[in-house]
């Protein structure tokens, strides 16, 4: 993770206020977002072991989200407005690459 | 040949959308509806009743030439002919944003009945057929009702709380996705009874098919239910704006931080007026009470627990998806006959009912009845009535630090109980998974326990140690 400290030291050479630079903070975040659900039900199919998965990678950030209503076809996830469900670790891998 | 595929964010998640282009592009007409609820044979393709399950693109040229296997009758199958469907009459029937087929099927016919009895026989409709609060709480709907239609102000507010966001649960998703009018004709009903001009709907942001869905349908119907208006609010991820004042606040525009109790949002609600604050199941119920009666709908359920409840089928469960049936039925007929035990063919360890917040249950204790009271005296809650089964390989140390860790992620930190205890249970646990001082931090566990049950502001400090507590009596040996 990118910490504010490390923007900071980027742009110390910088001249000119504060804010242009807080808006570059802001556009930091430039990767795709996938949303993996990680509550109860997703739990219980399994998605604790697609985490490796998601983590053997740095293209797509993936953050946790507690539940797409998707709980009896999980592992599920959220990309932009696009929801996935019956995610294996093929499937996510796939996802992953798509995205 | 009619061919229908659902449209709901669970077909489309399971694929729907491709059946559907492909139908569409081998020259067939495709009806887009609601999901019939047994999604474990999503995509669900429907041609004139007749269903073909889990079907792929790639499988279309065989269905259109009527080579492909069939799973016979949709409507006879067990799953949905062992149901009591009146909430979800509709699943899998019509398009859900198609004023005709609401038409076609009962629709507004609540609303109209309500406004030729009156308000005061409206009301009395409602207590009539013993209606509970279905986000989980379980109040009388009627006696809320009457106390907002009793309190005197020029402004009063439907507040129709869909921030569903228990895992385990999509009945709410399901009634937005699938039959939108049905919920607003029952907030307009509502409106009606209690003399409100406006109702909110407070959609969490995890649901973006939902919105959709219920803007387009608030357009379509505005006026029919006029002079009362809806409108859709969009949440912003936070769990516990699904308790009702931290919601209220949240839609005044201010931080979802729970206020406390008294007073009571029916007398001081949205905006210090009098509001009806209602879950979408509780709202979207209503209009086949009006159109039925009040008794008619008593008719179901057992002792206080009166009527139907949608039940949620989820996790490692083989047949997951929408069950509606009267209160009574039990657990174990819910987990194993209907559901099939579970999807990884493992024997089931274990069940929590009612979300994040409800306790884990054994299958020893499969024999307890689907009601209210008798969930309460057990130490346990129905809530939403989301159920996750989980198999044998469920760690339930993790499980009960998930719970708390949730609750420290979740908590709006207004009140100690919750604000500190989730954090210093998440700690305690963790001493306890590696083995240190066990028996003392367990006795610790069970004290913090108690401190948030009796002392949090609302249920999410206050219900946090349902799961714990459960996890620890009933599976004592993942703790030592």
């Amino acid at each position: 993770m990118i910490s504010l400290a490390d923007i900071l030291a980027e742009h110390a050479e910088r001249e000119g206020p504060l804010l242009p630079i807080l808006h570059d903070v802001q556009k930091v975040e430039t990767r795709p977002v996938l949303k993996l659900c990680r509550a109860e039900a997703c739990k219980a199919r399994g998605v604790e072991a697609l985490v490796p998965v998601a983590e053997g990678q740095t293209r797509v950030k993936v953050e946790p989200i507690y539940c797409l209503g998707l709980c009896s076809v999980g592992p599920a996830a959220l990309v932009g407005e696009t929801v996935h469900a019956r995610l294996d670790s093929a499937r996510l891998t796939a996802l992953l690459a798509s995205v | 040949m009619k061919i229908r595929i659902s449209d709901d964010a669970l077909a489309i998640a399971c694929g729907a959308d491709a059946v559907a282009q492909a139908f569409i592009h081998a020259g067939a007409e495709v009806e887009r509806v609601s999901s019939w609820g047994m999604h474990w044979l999503e995509p669900l393709v429907d041609i004139d009743g007749t269903g073909y399950v889990n079907v792929t693109a790639d499988q279309v040229r065989a269905i259109m030439a009527g080579t492909a296997e069939s799973i016979g009758s949709i409507a006879e199958h067990p799953f949905i002919t062992r149901q009591s469907r009146l909430t979800f009459a509709r699943a899998g029937k019509t398009r859900p944003t198609s004023l005709d087929d609401y038409y076609a099927s009962e629709g507004w016919l609540g609303l109209a009945k309500a406004r030729a009895i009156g308000a005061d026989a409206t009301i009395e409709t409602v207590l009539e057929s013993g209606l509970r609060g279905r986000g989980g709480a379980g109040f009388p709907a009627g006696i809320k009702w009457k106390t907002v239609a009793s309190a005197q102000a020029a402004t009063k507010y439907i507040v129709c709380n869909a921030d569903e966001g228990d895992s385990a649960t999509f009945a709410d998703r399901m009634v937005m996705e699938g039959d939108p009018f049905m919920l607003i004709e029952g907030m307009a009903i509502a409106g009606f009874a209690v003399g409100a001009q406006k109702g909110y709907v407070y959609i969490r942001s995890e649901y973006p098919h939902a919105i959709a869905k219920m803007e387009t349908a608030i357009a379509a119907c505005a006026h029919l239910i006029a002079p009362f208006v809806v409108e859709v609010r969009v949440g912003a991820g936070a769990y516990v704006c699904g308790e009702e004042t931290s919601l209220l606040n949240s839609l005044e525009g201010k931080r979802g931080e729970v206020r406390a109790k008294p007073p009571l949002p029916a007398l001081e609600g949205l905006f210090g007026k009098p509001t009806v604050v209602n879950n979408v199941l509780t709202l979207a119920a209503i209009p086949w009470i009006l159109t039925h009666g009040g008794e008619a709908y008593a008719s179901y359920g057992m002792g206080r627990s009166k009527g139907t409840m949608p039940v949620q089928l989820a996790g490692n469960v083989k047949h997951g998806g929408l069950f509606e049936v009267g209160f009574g039925i039990t657990l174990g007929e819910l987990v194993n006959d209907i559901g099939g035990g579970t999807d990884s063919g493992r024997p089931v360890r274990c069940v929590q009912v009612g979300g994040p917040l409800g306790a884990y249950i054994p299958p020893s204790r499969f024999d307890l009845p689907f009601d209210y009271e008798a969930f309460a005296a057990a130490d346990a809650l129905i809530g939403h009535a989301g159920i996750t089964v989980f198999d044998d390989t469920v760690d339930m140390a993790q499980m009960a630090r998930f719970a708390m860790e949730f609750c420290a992620v979740e908590s709006c930190g207004k009140c100690t109980p919750c604000r500190l205890g989730s954090t210093r249970g998440v700690e305690t646990l963790d001493q306890i998974i590696a083995g240190k001082n066990v028996e003392a931090n367990l006795a610790l566990l069970a004290d913090l326990s108690e401190t948030m049950k009796f002392g949090s502001l609302c249920a999410l400090g206050g219900f946090t140690p349902y799961p714990v507590m459960s996890a620890i009596t009933h599976f004592p040996e993942d703790f030592r």
